[in-house]
């Protein structure tokens, strides 16, 4: 298969339909059994921090969804690109279904964090550009949510929100760097490409497994609602028909 | 190490339990609303589809 023929088969959602029922399954179980480990792992057998004690846990909960809902913006942003210029409508798809995941995921990023800050800051909130940045990030998730709703031809809706996931794009990298250009309570990144982490391996790799984990469940979650959503757009084509007619009930 | 010493989490336990249980609860609901969605979708379409066959 040459690059141009898996790039219309990409964009086609019947394509995609078929081929990805197995891989949302697949990614699903995935998740689960890697955060379940990673949480009990995170929560029993490492160690307490020396400096922290125990409230050090909630690393395991709040960097890999903190990581995440800056992972599925990008992807929207991607898509929303792809949707721009190329009008393929499985792009606008991908824009729609991965609010609701990167809306909560940022939510809990950000309590998460605030729950975490409390013993170790001693503050449930503060205005630090690392928390502020989050913040513009849930709310550029519940715009294009709202915005969404707001026009009723899904074409306009369409346009309009790939345009907005596009240009929110920049919040990210606002977001990543946060912590090195302005002074804040926030510590720094805790992995980095090139170095090697600073704490050891037994607090490390359960923070890696959740981290996996919850890439696996955006990929799961994702999937899943597409799948949803394509049946919901062409429910009036023969195959959906075929397809719909062929499943169990 | 007890349980209750592992629940108390050296005096840190609120946080924790709270961080935790927030994120667990909000993911499992995440994935249950998703496979819901999913299956209401198949099942009003389907009705739709027999509708459509009587007439």
């Amino acid at each position: 298969m040459t690059i141009k023929e898996l790039w219309h088969r990409l964009g086609s959602p019947r394509w995609f339909y078929q081929m990805m029922g197995p891989w949302g399954t697949g990614l699903g179980v995935a998740a689960a059994l890697l955060l379940i480990t990673g949480t009990l792992w995170g929560l029993i057998i490492a160690p307490p921090d020396y400096q922290q004690g125990n409230s050090f846990r909630i690393i395991y909960v709040h960097v890999p969804t903190a990581l995440v809902c800056q992972s599925a913006y990008i992807m929207m942003g991607v898509a929303g690109f792809l949707f721009l210029v190329w009008r393929m409508k499985l792009a606008d798809m991908v824009v729609k279904v991965t609010v609701p995941f990167g809306m909560v995921m940022t939510a809990l990023g950000l309590f998460t964090g605030s729950v975490w800050g409390a013993p170790t800051w001693g503050t449930w909130w503060e205005w630090d550009a690392r928390t502020t940045s989050m913040l513009v990030l849930l709310f550029l998730y519940f715009g294009l949510y709202a915005l969404r709703q707001a026009i009723p031809r899904a074409e306009s809706a369409g346009r309009a929100c790939a345009l907005l996931a596009l240009v929110g794009v920049i919040n990210i990298p606002i977001i990543k760097y946060s912590v090195d250009w302005w002074l804040t309570l926030h510590q720094p990144a805790t992995f980095t490409l090139t170095e090697a982490p600073s704490m050891p391996a037994e607090m490390w790799l359960p923070l890696l497994v959740n981290v996996i984990g919850v890439y696996c469940l955006m990929g799961a979650v994702v999937i899943s609602s597409l799948r949803t959503e394509i049946l919901r757009r062409e429910c009036n084509t023969s195959w959906v028909r075929e397809e719909l007619m062929g499943e169990p009930a | 190490m007890s349980f209750a010493e592992f629940v108390h989490m050296g005096g840190h336990g609120l946080y924790v339990w709270l961080a935790y249980g927030s994120t667990i609860a909000v993911v499992v609901a995440l994935w249950l609303s998703t496979r819901a969605s999913g299956q209401r979708v198949r099942k009003e379409l389907k009705m739709g589809l027999k509708r459509q066959s009587k007439v």
